[in-house]
């Protein structure tokens, strides 16, 4: 073979093994938290702005939200080599890619734990075009305390408001769209 | 699902009351135990993931309340009630009509308390794939 031919060769076979082992996996990641920011609750947007993908190469690979509040604003990270990849990975025997939501409130965003839900004093509507796009109003105030999700069956004089329905992250993982975004960032690699 | 859980709970001695959400609202400011059960809906005919067009995928979360100060053993014994009915389902052959129900994963069972609430609580989840057979 040319001498150009095992070069082409070599940087196709490095743009593979990147692309395969480690590339496709974080592009799902990354659509997962889009989709994420998309489904969840959103009122200041400090929550949507808080999910952050670690990468099992550390560093490399890794994002993090701001935590600020806001519209929802995709995490990325640099695309690496292949050599990058397998350098690091020689030694483990699986690539796993960890979601998460670091705000303080994500086992009460995520509909894991009841709390005493008060509106924001200066807010009675979501702060985020997302969140007015999802709200929804209860029939009276909340039974405190209560699950996120649950609204509605308190007091009659009082108000209450969700913007994503109980139990919305339960439901993106285990009813199918987790997979599917998986699916689509796969294929694509090889279409 | 709906149905089996229901009848298990009832059966109980005591029976101990079962709410599904949006169709049964539990009683306000009670004390006593309960369980709270909520299916929802995530892909339906989904073309990605299926060929098929009679499939409905989702989850579907049950929460135990019972009463705080008495210790976890209780809530337990109403959570392990709940898994066996899941696992009768996903033990249920499938069919030739009717619709043919199939669980995923049993995630939890966790456990929380709140200070301001008098149940502790635990809850489980899974996900589910139901189809249409005839």
């Amino acid at each position: 073979m040319a001498k150009n031919g095992v070069w082409n060769l070599l940087k196709e076979l490095d743009r593979v093994a990147a692309t395969t082992v480690f590339n496709g996996p974080k592009a799902a990641a990354e659509r997962t938290v889009r989709e994420l920011q998309q489904e969840g609750p959103s009122w200041t947007g400090k929550f949507s702005n808080s999910w952050q993908i670690e990468s099992p190469l550390g560093a490399s690979g890794s994002s993090k939200g701001d935590g600020q509040p806001g519209e929802p604003r995709p995490i990325y990270s640099p695309a690496l080599t292949g050599q990058q990849v397998v350098k690091s990975i020689l030694t483990k025997d699986k690539i796993t890619f960890t979601i998460s939501n670091f705000s303080s409130y994500a086992p009460e965003a995520t509909d894991l734990v009841e709390s005493a839900f008060i509106r924001p004093s200066g807010q009675p509507m979501p702060q985020t075009q997302l969140g007015l796009r999802k709200f929804r109003e209860g029939d009276g105030g909340r039974q405190q305390p209560s699950y996120r999700g649950y609204i509605g069956g308190g007091d009659p004089n009082r108000e209450s408001s969700a913007t994503a329905d109980l139990d919305w992250f339960a439901t993106y993982v285990e009813g199918g769209k987790l997979d599917r975004a998986v699916k689509i960032e796969m294929d694509d690699l090889f279409s | 699902m709906e149905s089996p859980l229901l009848t298990a709970f009832n059966n109980l001695v005591p029976p101990v009351p079962v709410y599904f959400d949006n169709i049964t609202a539990v009683p306000p400011n009670t004390t006593t135990e309960y369980v709270r059960v909520n299916i929802t809906f995530g892909l339906t005919n989904e073309p990605t993931l299926t060929s098929s067009v009679d499939n409905a995928r989702g989850a579907l979360v049950i929460r135990i309340f019972t009463e705080k100060g008495r210790g976890p053993a209780r809530n337990q014994q109403l959570v392990t009630t709940a898994v066996n009915v899941l696992e009768t389902i996903n033990d249920t052959a499938k069919t030739t009509t009717g619709v043919y129900v199939k669980l995923g994963e049993i995630n939890g069972p966790t456990f929380s308390a709140t200070e301001e609430s008098p149940h502790f609580m635990g809850r489980i989840d899974t996900g589910y794939t139901a189809t249409v057979l005839s």
